[in-house]
């Protein structure tokens, strides 16, 4: 580290014990971390080369068994499809709605806050009370139909969860009304840290509204853009409570997520073992995404 | 000098993420928290022993009756209920047992939780013999679905059986219908309760549970016995029987008999709270639902719905309708509701032990649970029918006795795989994203496989 600088080199004894004090102030945290959180990782992966179903005292060893038969697991392939099309779907749509709020919200609008306050309150629902309303209202008899129906659209009316050509896309939805919400208020504070000579300069230049948004905001934003995409792959791969609550994976598998096939695989089939390498396979490719997205970031940011 | 400090901060959210999944991979700690659950206040008395009992039936309600009673005849013994939601039973016991903080006494569902357990539990056979005699097992009904490798791993308590069909009597008489028997007299039926703006059957076809009772009820028909067979690896499920019965499974959905969106509700509570408020004129139930006929049942769900509740409902259970021509009705399937088993690992074995019979072998304990019209364990003891609403359902239940003594077979798969294979064949095929013949075949491939 720093410790052939000169200045380091003159004043040796302090700077050491500068050092020693910093890593004290670290030791709980750490403490923390590694006590819990990687002991829970290392735990999680030594459970994955079982074959065990989290009673037996004395498990059998299988290497990596699990990961052969993960890769070979056509639902383990149906589940990566779905949060697939459900992270573009989500990241997507609530990015874009997000923003367009924010653009709209940003201007003189008579009764913002309250506005601001009705786009962001989802967010802070707990999703069990969510999914719990979506499930009343996506019903065929609910809400959703009956609006529908109202404004002359009842020929789009459908049995959304209860139907696998719909359901995947009804929980998107779900996601994105509880989510667009957290862009939008990441877009607001972005927006507010624009140099307004910028959107001036563009104006005498005679760039319209949509030249505007499209040349000089949205690139403006890159970061939140960045930020709210990586939010976005770790929150999908993460989701577990909405589908659990509104579809339990179905009709059949055709809402089964990563999260929710670990819960099945562990719990109600007693393959805890398996359970733990799909949780390891989960975890590495959240971390592959993130380091891929963050190498873009940094790339886009030398450029 | 920037990218390890972005790697291992990576990799603390990562970490953390692991950790947040591993919750749901089976490495998590118990969150419940009982409701039924007290700290013991004050001091024991010398000599006393408290016993933890945990259990999701019965419930943190009906647990007490049955404690008292215990405690009132037997001096020294304590007993702690907890009582946990099915959903975080099996999880939480798990967890609790093998960490040394365990129950000393738990229920188990008969099945794939039973022969999962069965390590962590005590051989009961011992109690029984001593509380009933070398004869025991004519004494109870079905124990043989809580033996592992010759090891009485629980003990009987409410015996339920499938293969019935509940009617909201009242709804039914109020349309001027009669209950079907038949598959053609259900779809007319259907239509006409459709037409008065019903639902007929009210089904929740997310859970598994209640897809695999309705197609047994068929299968049963179509062939009887061979699902038991086949569950045994002595046929194959693949068959023209097991195609047949998936065809008319697919009947009950493509002909409109159970209410739209079916796939996307829960049996409990969408389903039996529609059925129960009168949206709704049937339901598949067995007999797990017989106090719904009782007047103190009646009195809780005035309650529990308030004003939606009509307290003079009379819910009436059916032999499921003949759906295949020549089928036989009248079958039942099931066993012990849940078995009470003592954990190897008890630092008070013999008074948990203790309370474990008495619950199942004794006369006082299961004629509490008669009087709530769920039959008993011990065959000694016959339904209570006073609490009856009408002399029309006291005969009905009487009817369930015969099959209820005789089922055709265990409601509860063996294997946690091919149950959840079936569970999937069923729904697929309802959403039409399987056909029957290769629904089968999947579940024939698990029952290989297992």
């Amino acid at each position: 580290m720093g410790t052939t600088e000169p200045v380091a080199a003159a004043r040796p004894r302090r700077r050491r014990r500068g050092h020693y004090t910093a890593y004290l102030y670290l030791l709980p945290a750490l403490l923390l971390i590694v006590g819990i959180t990687y002991f829970g990782v290392g735990y999680n992966f030594w459970a994955s080369t079982l074959d065990w179903n989290g009673i037996d005292p004395n498990p059998t060893s299988i290497g990596l068994g699990n990961y052969v038969e993960i890769s070979q697991d056509p639902i383990f392939w149906t589940a990566l499809t779905n949060v697939a099309v459900f992270g573009v779907i989500t990241i997507v749509a609530q990015m874009v709605i997000g923003l367009a709020l924010a653009l709209v919200l940003s201007g003189p609008i008579v009764g913002r806050a309250v506005y601001k306050a009705i786009v962001f309150i989802p967010v802070v629902l707990a999703p069990a009370a969510i999914s719990t309303a979506f499930r009343q209202f996506l019903r065929p008899d609910g809400q959703v139909n009956a609006v529908l129906d109202a404004v002359g659209l009842g020929f789009l009316s459908q049995a959304w969860i209860a139907d696998p050509t719909w359901a995947l896309y009804a929980l998107a939805a779900v996601n994105i009304f509880q989510w667009t919400g957290f862009s939008f208020i990441l877009y607001q504070a972005a927006l507010s840290q624009i140099d307004s000579s910028h959107l001036e300069a563009a104006q005498i230049d005679g760039a319209g509204t949509w030249r505007t948004i499209r040349h000089i905001i949205v690139p403006q934003l890159r970061s939140t853009h960045i930020t709210l995409a990586l939010t976005g792959v770790i929150g999908a791969l993460k989701t577990f409570d909405i589908v659990f609550l509104i579809t339990g994976g179905g009709p059949g598998r055709s809402t089964e997520f990563l999260t929710t096939y670990i819960y099945k695989m562990s719990i109600s089939q007693f393959h805890v073992g398996y359970g733990a390498a799909l949780s390891v396979v989960l975890l590495l490719l959240a971390l592959a995404l993130t380091l891929v997205q963050m190498r873009v970031y940094r790339y886009e940011q030398e450029d | 000098m920037k990218s390890p400090f972005r790697l291992s901060a990576l990799a603390a959210a990562g970490a953390a993420m692991a950790l947040m999944l591993s919750a749901c991979g089976g490495g998590a700690t118990p969150t419940t928290s009982a409701p039924g659950t007290a700290a013991p206040t004050g001091e024991a008395p010398a000599g006393e022993v408290t016993i933890d009992f945990w259990s999701w039936n019965p419930d943190q309600n009906t647990a007490v009756p049955y404690i008292e009673a215990f405690e009132a005849s037997h001096e020294g013994i304590k007993v702690q209920h907890r009582f946990i939601q099915y959903s975080d039973y099996v999880n939480t016991v798990q967890l609790a047992l093998q960490s040394g903080s365990g129950p000393d006494v738990f229920g188990l569902q008969v099945g794939a939780l039973t022969n999962q357990f069965a390590p962590l539990a005590e051989d009961l056979a011992p109690a029984l013999e001593s509380a009933l005699g070398s004869d025991w097992k004519s004494k109870l009904t079905a124990t043989d679905q809580l033996s592992v490798d010759g090891k009485l791993v629980g003990l009987p308590w409410m015996v339920t059986g499938g293969g019935l069909m509940w009617a909201n009597q009242t709804l039914v008489d109020s349309l001027n219908l009669k209950v079907p028997t038949t598959m053609a007299e259900l779809k007319s039926f259907c239509a006409a309760v459709k037409d008065a703006g019903k639902a007929c059957i009210v089904h929740g076809a997310k859970d598994a549970w209640q897809n695999i009772d309705a197609y047994q009820s068929i299968v049963n028909q179509v062939s009887p016995g061979a699902f038991y067979k086949a569950m045994n690896k002595e046929a194959d499920f693949s068959g023209p029987e097991f195609v047949k019965a998936f065809e008319i499974w697919k009947s009950f959905f493509d002909d409109g008999l159970f209410q739209d969106g079916a796939l996307g509700a829960t049996a409990y509570p969408d389903a039996n709270d529609a059925f129960k408020k009168g949206q709704a004129a049937l339901i598949i139930f067995g007999s797990w639902q017989n106090s719904d006929t009782t007047n103190a049942r009646m009195a809780q769900y005035a309650e529990t719905y308030g004003d939606d509740f009509d307290p003079n409902t009379i819910f009436m259970p059916y032999f499921f309708p003949q759906v295949v021509d020549g089928g036989k009705t009248g079958t039942m399937f099931g066993g012990p509701d849940v078995g009470f088993a003592v954990s190897s690992g008890s630092d008070a074995k013999d008074a948990a032990i203790t309370f474990a019979t008495w619950l199942t072998a004794n006369e006082e304990a299961q004629a509490m649970m008669a009087k709530t019209v769920q039959q008993p364990a011990l065959a000694s003891v016959p339904l209570d029918l006073s609490d009856v609403k009408t002399p029309e359902q006291a005969t009905a239940l009487e009817a369930q006795g015969p099959a209820l003594a005789d089922m055709i077979g265990p409601r509860e798969i063996q294997s946690a795989d091919v149950r959840t294979a079936l569970g999937d064949a069923l729904s697929a095929v309802a959403s039409g994203q399987q056909t029957p013949a290769d629904a089968a075949a999947a579940v024939q491939a698990a029952i290989a496989a297992s």
